[in-house]
């Protein structure tokens, strides 16, 4: 196998591993608010966090960046917290600031959050010949991403199915209301276990 | 289940990479072929409890010859940087890394997600191999 398959792969697994759950979890926090109709609007959001955690991942392998780890491990739940409860509190969307398109500003920057998650472990292990292995492990997160996204879009719409059910006014709400709350409960336990102070 | 399945989740920490990167060399003019594994020490040190270093690294990693037998292999010593140790072990081998099968399961009997890489060159080609629990030995060529 060549190099870059084989850290492709590593980056893949490493995305869709049930430990990587703080990801999956902010993944499905920026899903949350979309239908199978916003694709466009989804895919904008999930490239600008490819983006935003490419920068640190890069950054942060190479040596020109170096941040402590304790407070990227906390600061990885709070983007997770955060997301869940703009989801919440922001009702209607197109009343929203710059009409809610600021959204994926906000996942470039989370990004670079959970770029710098990564690049800690990386570090450590990429120490020579690190343009291959790197850009092999992104591009394997970036296909476990879509992965990670396609299955959380067909739970979404399974969980609006059962929804419609109760012939609830505006299901998509409730939807949004109920993911989010679960997201924000669990990232905010991880927070507070994460504290590092 | 839904709770049973958020404490679940609740309980997952900080994910780290489960992980090591082994580098394969040839030297012809000894006959010698080298594995020098990186690994997070703290993991290795779990993994391997009481047993010595060598006795450990043998059990989880092969060289196999053409015959399908595995080549003893000899310490070449270990050095640490930062949270690494970098081990290195030896095996004979005239032909050097060509003619054989690499196994490398380090650490897959304390996670259940660990991955191993292991590079080398052989015949002037960069080749790569991926080793997962359940994994057989592979040709590196």
């Amino acid at each position: 196998m060549s190099e870059f398959l084989t850290f492709a792969q590593l980056g893949f697994r490493h995305i869709v591993d049930i430990e990587a759950m703080d990801h999956i979890l902010f993944l499905v926090a920026l899903a949350a608010i979309y239908r199978f109709r916003d694709a466009r609007n989804a895919l904008w959001v999930v490239t600008a966090f490819t983006v935003g955690h490419s920068i640190t991942l890069a950054l942060a392998v190479t040596g020109r960046l170096n941040l402590p780890s304790a407070l990227i491990e906390f600061l990885i739940p709070v983007t997770i917290v955060v997301t869940g409860v703009e989801n919440i509190v922001v009702s209607d969307r197109t009343r929203a600031p710059w009409g809610g398109r600021y959204r994926p500003l906000f996942a470039g920057v989370f990004g670079l959050v959970h770029g710098a998650g990564f690049a800690n472990y990386l570090k450590a292990l990429f120490v020579e010949r690190i343009a291959v292995p790197l850009f092999g492990f992104n591009v394997g997160i970036e296909v476990g991403q879509l992965v990670v996204l396609v299955a959380a879009a067909f739970v979404l719409a399974a969980l609006d199915r059962a929804i419609a059910t109760f012939r609830l006014s505006n299901a998509l709400r409730v939807r949004v209301v109920a993911v989010s709350a679960i997201v924000v409960a669990v990232g905010s336990a991880w927070a507070v276990e994460r504290t590092p102070w | 289940m839904v709770i049973r399945a958020l404490l679940a989740v609740l309980a997952l920490n900080a994910h780290p990479l489960h992980t090591t990167i082994t580098e394969l060399t040839e030297d012809r003019s000894r006959g010698m072929v080298r594995a020098t594994i990186r690994v997070f020490a703290d993991d290795f040190g779990k993994a391997r409890g009481e047993r010595p270093e060598l006795a450990y690294v043998a059990s989880r990693f092969t060289f196999t010859d053409r015959a399908g037998r595995s080549l003893p292999l000899h310490s070449c010593g270990t050095r640490s940087t930062g949270e690494l140790l970098w081990i290195c072990v030896e095996a004979a081998s005239a032909e050097g890394l060509a003619p054989l099968r690499v196994y490398n399961v380090m650490l897959n009997d304390l996670f259940d997600d660990q991955v191993n890489v292991v590079q080398g060159t052989v015949g002037g080609a960069r080749r790569s191999l991926l080793f997962i629990k359940g994994d057989r030995p592979k040709p590196l060529a």
